[in-house]
């Protein structure tokens, strides 16, 4: 019995001693990220039977617990995902945001000040100093526009670094996590504080992705990314990398390396930071980059449209002030195809008004083109003509090589176009004050006449009769040049040797007077470049070229409010879930002071009920001296 | 159960409380810095829209204002000139009615003749005025040529052509800024209806064409009347085109001389053997008159048919004084619609920042109290986590 009860005080004082170590452990720890606090589980030995009765024979620490929650630790895991994506997001827009409203509203700013210019030429036309101005404003639009579009492109490059590095750090995770589990099996008992690092590998994880793990039968781990592709199967690890994008090959796309092969992996589902880079990449920054181009689109071709259509100081008819963006050069990039295509398209800009952003894709089944639209609109086409040619939403696309079979093109329409904007015109003399179209006519409605081909007729006035259905050309005494034919006229009109072209936009009664005589102080066309400030140009005649600027910066501020706001709801959901999982797993300081406490006194005792079995073997030996 | 509250968490909670407390000041802060409640579009995406399109119109305005001062610029400098001219106009008139004042002698004429000659110069100078950056006034858009110069026989040819210039002063508004020197100076209707007339009259006679009307533009043939007396003693007209006589009879001063779309009334008295040639001729030009009175100068004070063409000049001069009198009410109007526009820009202006400013701008008030509150807010998370630092069980062991 006596010595029984030796026995049974030192697992008492060693039970203590235990759980006096695991709350040392504990408060140690207090600040350690991913600690999971521990406690001892006592368990009271097994009993002795002895004379019909069972004797307790004292406690034994019989596991050390880890405090954990899998599905509290599972839904923050989910939520930290949820959070990292909407911060990520929320911050890159609002540092497009930011810029919209601040360094990149230079642009429309330009704009405005170009036309303010223009404003002030049409007082003085032949003023070598304002022309200057105007030219100098021209220039100060094209850069505010390559300066923008560099930033958007650096941004880009940046992303495709970011992305990199996290792949790179995703690859690390995965590796340090096939180390835990080779750690794990060579621990016999549960390894508490390895399973620690696994959890905290995988919060990690999933700030960068989703993330979903199960338990395998040997206690191993798989690990699955975004919607399905095992990163970590126990003690394997695939290994994430980027391939070059197709037929895009600075798109670098997402592949998963599986022993040899390497699969492509959908950039979609995967959530997280990684997936706000892609989205970041692939959709704002191509948005911003498409709405830029197309207000550069729109106000070049619109001026250098205008610039053809009269006569410069020096009596020539206008040349272009910017970049042609129907050059062969660049109706060529906008096709952009794989290294290895042997196709050549040439992509033209006819209509500004149909211009849309976004990304078209023409494939090629071997027998039928299919082209699908940005939004998702599936359709075939069938280049005709000479050269083979089609026409999609305002834009010509000319197959002079064709595709091969099951190839695939993108077609960006204004992309680049920001970046491409230059003013080429060098000498400002070269603007075209004068219209063909002088400021003599009479006009209520949006006529225009357009000069094909200048010949001997070198003034003219194209009259509408009094209910419009009908029109005339007269020399400007009202001699009969053109007898009176239907309007609006079905094709192009001969004047005499001139050819010019009428649109359908007259009112009846007004009267178009052309001349053709450069005269140095009209500034006629100085008058209708000013128009263009306010013309509805774009989207179907719903916006001008700077409803386009605003357009964007105020899509880019909703999508970062609703960004924002979800950042505020992951938020909320994240902190929940994070004192959740600190409610079982965290440590609290008066609780192990309190179990600091209890165990000492606990120690205490049993060392006591050591010293009275100690006591009692002296006596029983004193008994028998 | 009672909740167990993980000390690091614990921490970890109250420290991002009060991070998030500090963004929401200094947020404040930044709008009463300010003054602007919406500083991105992500701020307020529905209000940004309207910030930028009224920013864009409030641009637009400032725009249109400046190509108004322009315009303004212009058209009183071309106010200016067209009502000298008109001086000169009424000038030259007088000067040639005193030519006709019959008690004159020739060395009178001739002073006369050197005055009116010296309003012509006065006149060409006029005409061929530049503005301050050296471009012709009056040569319609081609402002580097001059527009009116004398040939070597004195007559004076236009240079420039029949356009004008514009400026757009509201959207849907342009005004001209410039009149062409042709239809100022060259194209003014002839005060005779469609005829010249040329005269030949007798000594001592007083006879004017008051009236020469043709309704039927196509007819260029020239005519010629003359007068006489039949045995009765009755004025008879004989009415020649083109050298053939088409109508003669009595002449009735009431109706005057009819033939088809031909109509002419004429006043004085008349002499037998009057004779005045018409040519058709719809418009006249200034320059004409001051050559045709120039050259009339010369003749004898006793020349009638002189005489009656001097007061052809003279009428000429007061049509040319209407027509530019004209012109210049013209410019007056465009001069007011550019009042009236700017003013009302200027009125859309304000009322756009009023509204620009319900949109855009900080509430102080507002601001203020929010501003305290997330103060009071932070200071007391802050006070709070002061106070419960130090509570720890081990303080106590």
């Amino acid at each position: 019995m006596g010595l029984d009860l030796l026995s049974l005080g030192s697992q008492g004082v060693l039970t203590a001693q235990r759980q006096l170590n695991t709350t040392g452990h504990n408060i140690s720890n207090v600040n350690t990220e991913g600690y999971s606090r521990q406690s001892v589980e006592q368990k009271t030995n097994d009993v002795h039977f002895w004379g019909g009765n069972n004797y307790g024979t004292g406690v034994h620490a019989a596991a050390i617990r880890r405090n954990y929650d899998k599905f509290a630790v599972n839904e923050l895991n989910v939520s930290t995902s949820n959070l990292s994506h909407a911060a990520a997001r929320n911050e890159q827009l609002g540092r497009l945001d930011d810029m919209m409203a601040h360094s990149a509203k230079k642009i429309p700013e330009n704009m405005n000040e170009f036309y303010g210019a223009v404003k002030g030429l049409a007082d003085s036309p032949s003023d070598m100093g304002a022309r200057k101005v105007v030219l100098e404003k021209a220039r100060m639009v094209a850069a505010g526009m390559n300066d923008v579009y560099g930033v958007l492109q650096q941004q880009s490059i940046d992303t495709s670094s970011q992305i990199d590095a996290t792949v790179k750090r995703m690859n690390d995770i995965g590796q340090e996590l096939v180390d835990v589990h080779k750690a794990m099996l060579k621990t016999p008992a549960e390894a508490n504080d390895l399973l620690d690092r696994h959890d905290k590998l995988i919060r990690e994880l999933s700030e960068y992705t989703q993330v979903s793990v199960n338990t395998r039968e040997d206690g191993l781990f798989n690990v699955i990314i975004g919607s399905g592709h095992m990163l970590v199967s126990g003690m394997n690890s695939s290994e994430l990398t980027t391939l070059p994008g197709k037929p895009d090959h600075q798109e670098r796309r997402l592949a998963l390396v599986e022993g040899k092969t390497v699969k492509a992996i959908s950039n979609q589902d995967i959530r997280g930071k990684l997936g706000a880079l892609f989205e970041y990449r692939d959709d704002t920054l191509g948005q911003a980059r498409d709405e830029l181009g197309r207000m550069a689109i729109g106000f070049s071709q619109s001026l250098n449209d205008l610039q053809g259509q009269g006569f410069d100081l020096n009596g020539e008819v206008g040349k272009n002030i910017f970049t042609d963006y129907n050059s062969d050069r660049i109706a060529s990039a906008r096709a952009i195809k794989s290294g290895d295509s042997t196709a050549d398209l040439k992509v033209y800009i006819d209509d500004l008004q149909q211009l849309k952003r976004g990304d078209y894709q023409l494939k090629f089944d071997g027998t039928q083109y299919t082209l699908t639209s940005p939004d998702g609109k599936q359709s075939t086409v069938t280049p005709s003509g000479t050269p083979p040619s089609f026409n999609v939403d305002g834009m010509r696309v000319q197959v002079d090589a064709g595709l091969a079979a099951n190839e695939r093109v993108l077609i960006r329409p204004a992309r680049s176009a920001a970046g491409q904007m230059r003013v080429t015109m060098d000498d400002p003399a070269d603007i075209a004050a004068q219209s063909y179209v002088s400021a003599s006519s009479v006009s209520n409605g949006d006529g225009d006449v357009r000069i094909l081909q200048a010949g001997g007729q070198k003034e003219f006035q194209v009259r509408l009769s009094p209910d419009g259905s009908q029109f005339a050309v007269t020399d400007p005494k009202g001699q009969v040049l053109v007898a009176p034919q239907a309007y609006p006229p079905g094709g192009p009109i001969d004047v005499n040797g001139t050819i010019i072209e009428v649109n359908d936009k007259a009112a009846p009664d007004d009267v178009l007077a052309v001349s053709l005589i450069p005269a140095d102080g009209d500034n006629s066309n100085l008058i209708r470049m000013q128009e263009l400030q306010t013309e509805k140009l774009m989207d179907n005649g719903r916006s001008t070229v700077l409803d386009v600027y605003e357009g964007l910066s105020t899509d880019l501020g909703v999508q970062k409010a609703s960004y924002k706001r979800l950042q505020d709801v992951s938020m909320v959901e994240h902190d929940a879930a994070e004192s959740r999982v600190a409610e079982v797993s965290g440590v609290n300081l008066d609780e192990e002071a309190a179990n600091m406490m209890k165990f000492q006194r606990a120690y205490m005792a049993a060392s006591r009920i050591m010293t009275a079995a100690n006591e009692t073997f002296d006596s029983l030996l004193n008994a028998t001296r | 159960m009672i909740s167990r509250i993980a000390s690091f968490h614990n921490y970890q909670s109250v420290s991002n409380d009060i991070m998030r407390q500090n963004v929401k000041v200094q947020d404040n802060q930044e709008q009463m810095a300010t003054g602007k409640r919406v500083i991105t579009s992500g701020d307020d995406p529905v209000s940004s829209i309207y910030i930028q399109n009224f920013r864009q119109q409030d641009e637009q305005i400032d725009q249109f204002i400046d190509s108004i001062t322009l315009a303004r610029n212009r058209q009183t400098r071309e106010e200016i000139a067209i009502d000298e001219s008109e001086q000169i106009m009424d000038g030259a008139k007088r000067k040639v009615m005193a030519m006709i004042n019959g008690s004159l002698s020739v060395e009178d004429r001739t002073a006369h003749r050197q005055d009116l000659q010296g309003m012509f110069d006065n006149f060409m100078d006029l005409v061929n005025t530049k503005d301050e950056s050296g471009n012709f006034l009056f040569s319609g858009t081609q402002t580097s040529t001059q527009p009116f110069y004398r040939d070597s026989q004195g007559n004076v040819r236009y240079a420039g052509d029949s356009y004008f210039r514009t400026a757009q002063v509201a959207p849907a508004v342009e005004v001209p800024t410039s009149d062409p020197g042709d239809k100022l100076f060259m194209e003014i209707d002839n005060p005779f209806g469609d005829y010249q007339p040329e005269y030949d009259l007798e000594d001592g006679s007083l006879l004017l064409m008051a009236k020469a009307e043709n309704t039927n533009d196509a007819d260029t043939s020239n005519y010629s009347v003359s007068f006489d007396v039949n045995a009765n003693g009755d004025t008879t007209y004989s009415l020649m085109q083109d050298g053939t006589e088409v109508s003669a009879g009595l002449y009735d001063p009431q109706n005057g001389v009819e033939w088809n779309t031909l109509k002419m009334t004429f006043e004085g008295e008349m002499k037998p053997g009057d004779t005045i040639n018409l040519e058709r001729q719809d418009s006249f030009n200034i320059f004409d008159s001051f050559k045709k009175g120039a050259a009339l100068s010369y003749a004898d004070i006793d020349d009638a048919s002189a005489t009656a063409e001097l007061h052809q000049v003279t009428e000429q001069f007061a049509a040319a004084f209407k027509h530019l009198n004209k012109a210049r009410s013209e410019v007056g109007t465009r001069l007011t619609t550019l009042d009236r526009q700017e003013s009302m820009h200027k009125d859309f202006k304000l009322v756009l920042n009023r509204s620009l400013g319900t949109m855009e701008d900080l509430d102080y008030t507002q601001a203020a109290i929010d501003m305290n509150e997330d103060m009071l807010a932070l200071q007391a998370s802050q006070q709070a986590f002061a106070k419960t630092k130090d509570l720890s069980l081990f303080n106590y062991i």
